[in-house]
């Protein structure tokens, strides 16, 4: 009953403001320069990837970071769920899940 | 910190103190070929080897039930962990039942008292040695085949290699040696004593953890070195230094290796005790770093 009230009512005068078109076209245009500044998707993948190897290098070695990483995807979405059980094994769930979380802070986050 | 002490230094004294020990053993040494009299070798090798024996024991103990404590029940690593504390209760007990309380030496607080007598010492010792040797080989190696299976689980576990597969085919023929002599000496008029039979699992025990030790030193060459496959590639070195200890005890029996130079096989027993020791401090020092949330210290 409510959306067909709301539906039905006539708009309050002065709620609609007119769009300021010269603040639009600034606002989108800042955010176009800021989109363009980021490196592609694939490029952050890598520096990602390549931090995290380092950080998790220093716990499993550096080889086994590369190996572990592979499956990691671009926007590092999924990385938690692909180094913590693994993380978990050797140091256990309370030290992984912690360690996890400083590397994400330290190589996602941060940069 | 998690409202807890960091043992940062933990590894670092451990090493320092063996370092110590063993530059003052190889001082103790020189004086003995300078000087011709093994008064002070017998000093050293006596109460300060003891105690010093006894007290790595005691640290791989305590480090190995401290890491236990880290993983939750039901994780595969508690269980790894808990063998390997178990088989460090052994090591503590023959130790001090070798060192100390089997000893017929004035330190050995048993040898005063009225009921103590000869053969008593002589079952002490002997039970020692069946604990540091079967009882503890036995269930470090059930921890370490709990570790290689999740290094296989892992995809991170190495491979033989051919030189790999020579030294173990070596040290299995050197058992099987050992068990030939073993039935030539024993015959039905003169039947192994209990202290005997319970020894002879020792060499096959060795056997089976030197594979382990090679299959985790290679795990920790796949991997790459990092602060987990310190504490595994050290657990490696300390099997490695068990084995040339009592490769050198052999040599010494069979002749091959003549006095003085037999007396180096003494100096191996204490950086085999100090491996086992840092190995587990060295885990817990992954897991405290871990925990941390701070950066650690190699990078």
């Amino acid at each position: 009953m409510e959306f067909v009230r709301i539906q039905t009512e006539p708009p309050a005068e002065g709620v609609q403001a007119s769009p300021d078109p010269v603040g639009l076209s600034d606002l989108l245009s800042h955010l176009r320069r800021w989109e363009s500044s980021l490196p592609a998707p694939e490029l952050r993948g890598i520096t990602i990837r390549s931090r995290v190897a380092q950080e998790l290098g220093v716990y499993l070695g550096g080889n086994a970071a590369q190996s572990v990483l592979r499956p990691v995807s671009d926007d590092a979405g999924n990385l938690i769920p692909t180094i913590q059980p693994l993380l978990g094994r050797f140091l256990g769930r309370k030290a992984a899940s912690l360690l996890s979380s400083h590397i994400v802070d330290v190589a996602v986050v941060r940069h | 910190m998690n409202g807890r002490e960091l043992p940062f230094g933990c590894s670092g004294l451990i090493l320092l103190a063996t370092l110590f020990y063993l530059v003052a053993g190889l001082a103790v040494l020189a004086v003995w070929q300078f000087t011709g009299s093994i008064y002070w070798l017998e000093q050293f090798f006596g109460l300060p080897s003891a105690f010093f024996l006894i007290w790595l024991s005691a640290l791989q103990l305590w480090f190995s039930v401290r890491v236990c404590g880290e993983f939750s029940p039901g994780e595969p690593m508690r269980r790894a962990w808990k063998l390997i504390s178990a088989s460090a209760i052994f090591d503590l007990a023959g130790t001090t039942g070798v060192q100390l309380f089997g000893s017929e030496k004035a330190w050995n607080p048993l040898a005063h008292a009225t009921w103590w007598s000869r053969p008593l010492s002589k079952a002490i010792f002997e039970t020692g040695h069946v604990l540091q040797g079967t009882c503890r080989f036995a269930l470090l190696a059930a921890g370490l085949w709990c570790v290689l299976k999740l290094y296989r689980e892992s995809g991170f576990l190495g491979r033989f290699r051919v030189i790999d597969w020579l030294l173990l085919a070596a040290f299995a023929g050197y058992c099987v040696r050992e068990g030939i002599d073993l039935l030539r000496h024993y015959q039905p008029s003169n039947p192994p004593g209990w202290n005997v039979i319970l020894l002879w699992p020792v060499d096959p025990l060795l056997c089976l953890l030197f594979a382990e030790a090679i299959l985790l030193h290679r795990s920790v060459q796949r991997t790459g070195m990092g602060l987990i496959g310190r504490c595994w590639r050290t657990f490696s070195a300390g099997i490695f230094l068990v084995l040339l200890g009592d490769a050198m005890i052999w040599a010494t029996a069979y002749g091959y290796l003549p006095w003085p130079w037999s007396s180096l096989s003494w100096y191996v027993w204490t950086p085999a005790a100090a491996s086992f020791a840092l190995a587990p401090a060295y885990q817990l020092e992954a897991i405290r770093w871990a925990s941390s949330g701070q950066d650690a210290p190699i990078n």
